[in-house]
């Protein structure tokens, strides 16, 4: 890869990755949750829709799940339901839910939803490869 | 995989549909709560807006509904394959996002204008 296309590539990563803490700083800044209620509500929607679409035509089809191409769908799938949750959690405070218990919907809605397992197996094969079984079975 | 979640038990009335299931009650709830506390403008301009953008990301990315449609037998007759996810897609759904959160926050702040200060105190009851 050429000097430009791995500045292009890693900025695009760091960018994606950056996304996560601005989501959680945009709870503050900008306004904060209760001044910008309804662009949280309205960003969450769209990143959860469209974060759902994508990782679902990839799991419900077998040709797909077979194929590395569509690793983004998986990813970015459940990268921006993540991020979609964190911002909806984000808007009831606007809308007038206390922030502990918005706190406590967006946990529980990750851990219901099995939105971070993706995430928290990536970890642990990075982390502790031998001990995965429990994720892959 | 973890099991005995709410929604494991909608996978199963309604198979493979998890995903969308979960994105759909979070949603919904979430909708519901901000119609039933009153702000239903916002509410219908959020509907509108998201609507919009998504359907701007289905045409870019190129979804159909056959995509939809389970495939689960491997044989040369049902052999197909949705569009995969590129970065443009990626792209336009991050920058639609940001568009549509501070688009929000100046909606929000011309439907709710603060009350003068002398209209507050002529309407106060003290």
């Amino acid at each position: 890869m050429s000097l430009v296309g791995q500045i292009i590539n890693w900025s695009f990563w760091i960018g994606m990755l950056l996304l996560l803490p601005l989501t959680a700083a945009s709870l503050w800044l900008w306004g904060g949750a209760r001044r910008a209620a309804l662009g949280h509500f309205m960003a969450g929607a769209l990143f959860l829709v469209s974060g759902a679409v994508f990782y679902f035509v990839r799991v419900v089809n077998v040709f797909a799940r077979m194929d590395n191409a569509y690793l983004y769908n998986d990813i970015f799938g459940l990268y921006f339901m993540f991020l979609g949750v964190i911002l909806l959690a984000g808007a009831l405070v606007g809308y007038g839910v206390p922030p502990w218990l918005a706190a406590l919907l967006c946990v529980v809605s990750l851990v219901l939803g099995r939105i971070g397992v993706f995430w928290l197996w990536i970890a642990s094969a990075v982390f502790a490869p031998t001990y995965v079984d429990w994720l892959t079975c | 995989m973890l099991t005995g979640s709410p929604v494991d038990w909608l996978t199963k009335v309604v198979p493979d549909e998890g995903v969308l299931l979960n994105a759909v009650i979070l949603l919904g709830g979430v909708l519901l709560f901000v119609m039933a506390r009153g702000y239903f403008l916002e509410a219908l301009i959020a509907v509108t807006l998201v609507s919009l953008g998504f359907a701007l990301i289905w045409r870019i990315v190129g979804l159909t509904m056959r995509d939809f449609t389970p495939v689960t037998i491997v044989a040369d007759e049902y052999f197909y394959k949705p569009p995969y996810l590129d970065l443009g897609p990626l792209f336009v759904c991050v920058m639609l996002a940001a568009i549509f959160f501070f688009a929000g926050r100046f909606i929000q702040g011309r439907l709710r204008q603060p009350t003068p200060p002398a209209i507050a105190a002529a309407i106060s009851p003290d």
